[in-house]
């Protein structure tokens, strides 16, 4: 018995150890946010964007822009692009989903990463804002 | 510190988990067979045959199962999507035909010309109001295919109306 309850000991103590953390570690850090932005389409004219704000304004090309614009009037939830040559745009349909309506109305006042696609009608089809824990904020 | 802790919790998880181990082999109490409810027939006699059912009850039952079946499926299933009704638009007036027209020869000449100027912009931004709001998304969704077909270029200054 004595011997078995000092085995059991020596496994508790050994889990205590082996498992305790030694020096707790902060989480992944990429450091500052990528400022990165881009553009491209399809043949037949659907395509998408990504990146955020500022990183279409750091481009390398000087005509490379995005803007965002939501009126209350009218269709007025759209999105344009010029990157390095390519003009791209797209508006969400009156018709669309609330959950996409909600979405490009968050989009001016959003400094994370974006990514924003559309079909081949101009119609938006998605939009995704995105943060990260692990890029600084 | 952090160790000592560690060595702190891992003593106490043993302990816990030993408990339920206990716990687990503590054998079930059964329940007296005499206790067991809902047996009509007493010991030492047998029951009596059931009565034989015709056709006619059988039917009647199997009509009241449907029923009560296409009930419950009647509730479970969700709403059936409704479709939004196409409230029609109201017939536009002379002011807004006259607008429409002067907002799509805007856009025509923009098209021809492949580019969108600011002075167009704030042209259609003061014809807006005018416009009834079918005419302005079609006028809309047409510049934004022209812009996704490489055959219109923005002023970034301006944008779209």
């Amino acid at each position: 018995m004595k011997p078995l309850f000092a085995s059991f000991a020596g496994l508790i103590a050994f889990a205590g150890i082996f498992f305790a953390p030694g020096r707790s570690l902060a989480g992944l850090d990429y450091g500052p946010l990528p400022q990165t932005g881009y553009c491209y389409r399809y043949p037949d004219s659907s395509g998408g964007c990504g990146g955020t704000f500022t990183g279409f304004r750091l481009d390398s090309d000087p005509n490379t822009y995005a803007q965002v614009s939501t009126s209350t009037w009218g269709n007025g939830r759209y999105f344009y692009a010029s990157y390095r040559g390519i003009y791209v745009g797209c508006a969400v349909s009156p018709y669309a989903s609330q959950d996409l309506k909600n979405q490009i109305e968050k989009l001016p006042l959003f400094k994370g990463q974006f990514w924003i696609s559309f079909d081949s009608s101009g119609y938006c089809t998605d939009i995704e804002l995105s943060q990260a824990s692990y890029y600084q904020q | 510190m952090i160790r000592f802790v560690g060595m702190a919790a891992a003593v106490l998880l043993s302990g816990v988990a030993g408990a339920l181990y206990q716990a687990s082999r503590v054998e079930p109490r059964l329940a007296p067979a005499d206790a067991v409810a809902g047996s009509p027939v007493e010991p030492g006699r047998s029951a009596p045959p059931p009565a034989p059912i015709d056709d006619r009850q059988l039917d009647a039952l199997a009509d009241r199962i449907a029923s009560r079946v296409s009930a419950r499926q009647g509730l479970a299933a969700p709403p059936a999507p409704v479709e939004p009704k196409a409230v029609p638009a109201p017939e536009a007036t002379p002011q807004q035909r006259a607008a429409a027209g002067r907002a799509g020869d805007i856009v025509d000449r923009a098209l021809s010309r492949g580019s969108l100027s600011p002075d167009d912009v704030r042209a259609l931004r003061e014809l807006g109001p005018q416009l009834q709001p079918a005419v302005q998304e079609a006028l809309r969704m047409k510049l934004i295919q022209a812009l996704n077909r490489q055959e219109l270029r923005l002023d970034p200054r301006a944008g779209l109306p």
